[in-house]
């Protein structure tokens, strides 16, 4: 992404954070979580002072590039220490899956550099997962990412 | 003719607040959450798992490197 990421802190092996500096200074946090498939769930929200987290806020801190090119980032390092991983993320509304359409879509050029990406598809059938085409207009439902280099 | 001296003000509190790393003032629970070893998003990982018992993904994306 072209915005210059912030710069992140890394809790754990899997677990990390940075301040989103906007109107207001947000703790932001992104984890990635195995599942049962083996396949490792992205998480990410605000943090709230009561120490609870929250994935469906709308921050509206006027710095959603800058946000999203650091957890970009932060993806970048966990699949570069992890590379055969498999990562999935899914919007935890449906504003904030047309967001992760868009974002993908935008930069989907540089990203198909490094990773494949999956879009997950409701059908009559049921979900079907289909190579990320930037040129539909189908909203897709779930995102998987694996790095390619 | 007297001189007027001008007094130079420095704003300390906002020079000091752009040097400290707002993780710095993490409170109490922040600092216990982000400590714990219990997943953060235990419900977007249930949510996954139901996700993935529905839907296949292609082999070559198993194997592509």
């Amino acid at each position: 992404m072209s915005r210059s990421p912030y710069i992140y802190n890394k809790e754990s092996g899997n677990r990390y954070n940075f301040i989103s500096s906007g109107n207001r200074s947000i703790i932001k946090v992104v984890e990635f979580t195995p599942t049962s498939k083996n396949i490792y769930n992205l998480g990410f929200g605000d943090l709230l002072p009561d120490g609870e987290i929250d994935d469906t806020v709308k921050s509206n801190n006027g710095d959603i590039i800058k946000v999203f090119a650091t957890v970009i980032d932060i993806l970048q390092d966990f699949t570069k220490i992890n590379p055969s991983f498999i990562i999935a993320f899914e919007g935890s509304t449906f504003e904030r899956t047309r967001l992760y359409n868009r974002i993908i879509r935008t930069y989907y050029q540089s990203f198909r550099k490094t990773y494949f990406v999956l879009g997950a598809i409701e059908t009559e059938a049921g979900r079907e997962s289909v190579p990320f085409d930037p040129t539909t207009a189908l909203v897709y439902s779930v995102f998987f990412v694996k790095r390619i280099e | 003719m007297g001189t007027t001296k001008k007094k130079r003000v420095r704003n300390v509190s906002s020079n000091k607040l752009k040097t400290q790393n707002p993780m710095d003032f993490l409170t109490d629970a922040q600092k216990k959450t982000l400590a714990s070893e219990e997943p953060l998003f235990p419900e977007k990982v249930k949510r996954m798992n139901e996700i993935l018992a529905t839907i296949k993904l292609p082999d070559y994306f198993y194997s592509t490197r």
